[in-house]
């Protein structure tokens, strides 16, 4: 590995973290590691490893983090979040960097289709006449969809 | 007993036999589901993208909900989850809340904060309880054996979740299950996650995590996996044949929703109960239950 | 023992300090009502740095108000530049004797406190590093930052150009040995402030934050979220490089396993912290103990909290160890609470015990008072036992060649009374062979056997339990007693290393039980046939496998 110098991370980068909806926490982690030890997405992918995402936004290395693909790998399971004793609510930061990822345009592509879905159709799967249908059939009632709704919310 | 329903988004489209087993299962029980036709997506696939937009999608709906002056019953884990979470965070945050109000008044909505949140299993447990059930059971399935899945999003986390059950050993399923007369399964991976979440980032490594689980109930044998999310029903339905690729092994385990299991123990066939949908199903199991009681 | 009652106690104490903890033992000593001489070696009082009052008072304020009041009581003296060269008698009425520029005089005092500050020295010479604008001592920064007022930065050249937003400031702490709280504080104080008032980076190298103190993990938190960075090291430290005037730390980070450097602008530097010197030959003169690490008490839990090896002679304060402000002031009110018993003759039960010199077979070869581990004995004509210094361990009674002295209780009588009733049980009783006989220290054997007794332990006909002071009590004779009069083997239990109340005691029994061995081989026995444990007070499960163990070997061999 390369030797990098202190001096050239963003020592910064772990207050904007902390100033994200979710990331509050992220300055009272001292290492214990029970989130990483836990974790069951690094059983299976070792790269993706809790501590060292935390170590690494508080040693201020934002580029290198925003950019890994490993930041989408989360499975949103709480654990992590459930056995820190320092309530560092980690999960919720792995949201934080994500946003802070898509802001910059460093999101993989296909992130950011939810939005869209939203603005076109009002939810995640289209409901047309033809869902419609099948649910009248099973005795089940219509579905509506409201997309003009999401537009004025959304328009920022 | 009177529940605003909010279906989201999956369910309605994807997981019809969830729905329909659940409104029947609450006609039997008393619990009155009302449809709010306006209820949308609950926010939780915009939260990695833009988490205060989330929030207010969530608050729209919650702000729908506290206008009919009901509370609200969920019957996907994520969708139950998400919303407690926005209700918890705008309830504990007048800043926050004052942010998203401003935003909701372009449909004239206000979320003032007087909601409460229960996914569908929740209010069985809680406020109908398992006296009660008991009373309807009309076939019980002494005999059968089911393994609980709690996945994530129902417990954790459990500040905003509501305590429903201790998150390191939950047991609202278990006793749900074995109210119907059927035995509740305890195994090494009740705990883990289906890896939902992961799918759309990478397959392989949903599937890994979902191979886990399946794997050891495959071995433990018993009728069945028992869902309470539509999440999880992707990966343990929907990707159970590529996970038997994945393990080299044959898997046979067959996959339904909660409501289904109490509904078939309440007496009311199969087909009512829309077992047509389920694609991996045990049709001998089944076949026991046709005759209604 | 000459009676208890031909003893008097002075009520006057001589403190050894000039800082906090002397102190305010001072005050406490006055206020229970005591004389006080406090002597210091310097001309003047040391004052304490203003940051490490976490709880928010001010040290030098209180330190202030305290030796005003105290100046103003009669009961108090003071000698500044004066030490103390020797500390005879016993306690009750040691002879104090001091020394001065002017005078040299003695004076006699009930008992005695060492609570000495400590001196500092940093290590540069380990580091080839010398202080210059960018290197800096922990103790030069910390003055720099008490003599400002607090609203004004302080512009001037060398230091304070360092401290810019853009800066980086790195601080080492605790990396040559084992960190301290006290440096950990001042290190977390001034780090804290940097952060607050000139928004520097501050970064801090240390192997572990010692936090174990009222307000530490408080200040240690609120460092975190104020952004200072924090490196830890299982061993060694950043590499320190130096090129020309440039420093640069090399070092991984053990989290990441990434290796990093850094230039800083300025290099905070520890010190090692030590007992004066005086001070350090004064504590060995005296026999009152010190510690492997240099600093005064042994590491003995029986001496916790104030006591020295020495009756009447207390420890209090930052002797011990670099401590904090409000520890010291804990300290120095648990030292004058401990007199104050000590004076009112609240002392264990053990002190009814008499201890008796038989003159006539006494040869004053002093090997008595050699041994003793409290300094109780001295001699005139005869050898004396003073009343209060003796702690009744026995360890002189255990070495006395002649077998002069006796403890009540547990004299050489009633040991071979003892062992002559497990010979009669033998001949009225059908007895399975082996019979053993266990010697035991009464603070952890006798209290281990107290707990077998409870329970249904089926070889009790077969062990005869004899209770000892302490292991140090342990005479050979018995040993070859009990082998006299047909026990088949001896097992002697004493406490753990580092554990003896008497400091010794365990480890004179040791040597005693490896000697005698020793003999018994030579004269043709089987050395096995007696045993050596340690054993603590909660170790019942240990003592019952020795035993199973040891009648299982002896039942094998059937040896004579």
């Amino acid at each position: 590995m390369d030797r990098l110098d202190l001096k050239k991370l963003d020592p910064n980068f772990k207050h904007r973290v902390a100033q994200e909806l979710g990331g509050e926490h992220i300055r009272t982690c001292y290492s214990c590691g029970v989130c990483s030890a836990r974790c069951p997405i690094e059983k299976i992918e070792p790269e993706y490893n809790p501590r060292k995402i935390i170590r690494m936004i508080l040693l201020g290395m934002e580029e290198e983090l925003l950019k890994e693909a490993f930041l989408w790998h989360c499975s949103t399971c709480y654990t992590c979040q459930e056995s820190c004793p320092q309530q560092v609510n980690f999960t919720e930061v792995i949201f934080a960097l994500r946003n802070m990822a898509v802001r910059k345009g460093l999101a993989p592509a296909g992130m950011g289709v939810a939005q869209n879905l939203l603005c076109q159709q009002g939810r995640m799967y289209e409901v047309g006449d033809f869902e419609n249908e099948k649910r009248l059939e099973m005795g089940l009632p219509k579905i509506k969809g409201n997309p003009e709704d999401y537009k004025k919310l959304l328009e920022d | 007993m009177k529940y605003a329903f909010f279906l989201g988004c999956t369910v309605p489209v994807r997981n019809l036999n969830y729905e329909l087993s659940a409104r029947l299962v609450a006609r039997k029980l008393g619990l009155e589901l009302v449809d709010l036709e306006d209820f949308q997506c609950c926010g939780f696939p915009l939260k990695s993208i833009n988490y205060f937009d989330s929030l207010i999608v969530a608050a729209r709906n919650l702000a729908l909900a506290e206008q009919a002056d009901l509370p609200v019953c969920t019957l996907c884990s994520a969708c139950g989850g998400y919303l407690s979470e926005a209700n918890h965070l705008l309830q504990n945050s007048i800043d926050l809340r004052k942010k998203v109000n401003d935003r909701l008044r372009v449909l004239g909505l206000e979320y003032k904060g007087a909601l409460q949140i229960k996914h569908f299993l929740r209010i069985l447990y809680e406020d109908i309880g398992i006296e009660k059930i008991k009373e309807r059971i009309a076939r019980p399935l002494v005999g059968f054996t089911f393994a609980p899945h709690y996945g994530c999003h129902y417990i954790k986390p459990a500040e905003t979740a509501g305590g429903i059950d201790p998150v390191e050993d939950p047991k609202s399923l278990s006793e749900l299950i074995e109210v119907t007369g059927a035995k509740a399964l305890k195994y090494d991976t009740l705990l883990n996650c289906c890896g939902g979440s992961v799918l759309g980032a990478k397959e392989d490594l949903a599937n890994t995590l979902a191979s886990q689980k399946l794997g050891e109930v495959n071995q433990l044998g018993g009728d069945g996996l028992v869902l309470i999310c539509p999440f999880c029903n992707v990966m343990f339905e929907g990707q159970q044949k590529k996970i038997e690729k994945k393990l080299e092994q044959k898997l046979k385990v067959p996959v339904l929703y909660y409501p289904q299991l109490l509904g078939l123990a309440f007496g009311i066939a199969p087909d009512e109960l829309g077992f047509k949908l389920n694609r991996i199903k045990d049709k001998e199991f089944l076949k026991q239950f046709e005759k209604e009681v | 023992m000459i009676p208890l009652q031909e003893f008097t106690k002075t009520p006057k104490v001589l403190i050894l300090g000039n800082g906090l903890s002397a102190f305010e033992t001072a005050w406490q000593l006055i206020s229970l009502g005591y004389g006080v001489v406090l002597i210091n070696p310097e001309s003047r009082i040391i004052e304490e740095t203003p940051f490490l009052s976490l709880g928010g008072w001010s040290v030098q304020d209180y330190l202030k108000d305290q030796r005003e009041s105290l100046e103003k009581n009669p009961n108090f003296i003071q000698y500044t530049q004066t030490t103390l060269s020797a500390i005879e008698g016993f306690a009750g009425e040691f002879s104090a004797h001091l020394k001065s520029e002017q005078k040299d005089w003695t004076e006699t005092v009930g008992a005695v406190v060492f609570a000495p500050e400590l001196v500092s020295e940093t290590q540069f010479a380990d580091s080839h590093l010398k202080p210059n604008a960018q290197i800096i001592t922990l103790e030069a920064l910390t003055e720099i930052f008490s003599s400002l007022s607090q609203s004004i930065p302080f512009r001037e050249e060398g230091v304070f150009v360092a401290f810019t937003p853009h800066s980086y400031i790195a601080f080492l702490s605790g990396l040559d040995a084992e960190g301290n709280v006290a440096d950990m504080a001042l290190t977390l104080s001034l780090a804290l402030k940097i952060r607050k008032e000139y928004q520097s980076q501050v970064v801090i190298f240390c192997r572990q934050v010692k936090v174990a103190e009222e307000g530490m993990e408080r200040l240690y938190q609120a460092c975190r979220d104020e952004g200072v960075i924090f490196f830890k090291f299982d061993q060694a430290g950043p590499e320190i490089i130096r090129s020309n005037d440039l420093v640069t730390l090399q070092f991984v980070d053990a989290i990441l396993e990434q290796p990093f450097e850094l230039n800083p602008d300025l290099l905070v530097m520890d010190s090692v912290h030590s007992l004066p010197k005086e001070i350090r030959e004064l504590a060995l003169s005296a026999q009152i103990g010190m510690d492997e690490s240099g600093f005064l008490q042994p590491a003995n839990v029986h001496l916790l909290p104030q006591a020295s090896m020495r009756t009447g002679i207390f420890i209090a304060g930052s002797g011990k160890g670099p401590m904090l402000p409000q520890t010291c002031i804990e300290e120095a009110r648990a030292a004058a609470l401990s007199i104050h018993h000590f004076f009112e003759g609240r002392s264990a039960e053990e002190m009814n015990r008499e201890v008796v010199v038989d003159e006539g077979l006494c040869t004053i070869c002093l090997t008595c008072v050699r041994y003793c581990p409290h300094q109780a004995i001295g001699w005139t004509h005869r050898i004396f036992i003073h009343p209060f210094a003796c702690r009744r361990c026995g360890i002189c009674a255990g070495e006395c060649p002649m077998d002069a002295i006796q403890i009540s209780g547990y004299s050489d009588h009633e040991v071979e009374k003892k062992l002559t009733a497990l010979q009669e049980r033998r001949q009225q009783v059908e007895f399975i062979q082996p019979r053993i006989v266990i010697f035991g220290c009464q603070r952890s054997a006798g209290v281990v056997w107290e707990e077998v007794q409870s329970s249904k332990f089926k070889v009790q006909m077969e062990v005869e339990f004899i209770s000892m002071p302490c292991a140090g009590k342990m005479d050979p004779d018995y040993l070859l007693k009990a082998l006299a009069l047909g026990v088949s083997g001896v097992l002697v239990f004493a406490c753990p290393e580092e554990n003896c109340k008497s400091i010794h005691g365990n480890t004179y029994a040791r040597e005693r039980i490896t000697e005698a061995k020793r003999y018994i081989e030579e004269a043709g026995l089987n050395p096995d046939r007696i045993r050596f444990e340690h054993l603590s007070s909660n170790m019942v499960w240990y003592l019952r496998e020795v035993v199973e163990q040891f009648l299982g070997e002896l039942k094998e061999k059937k040896a004579h």
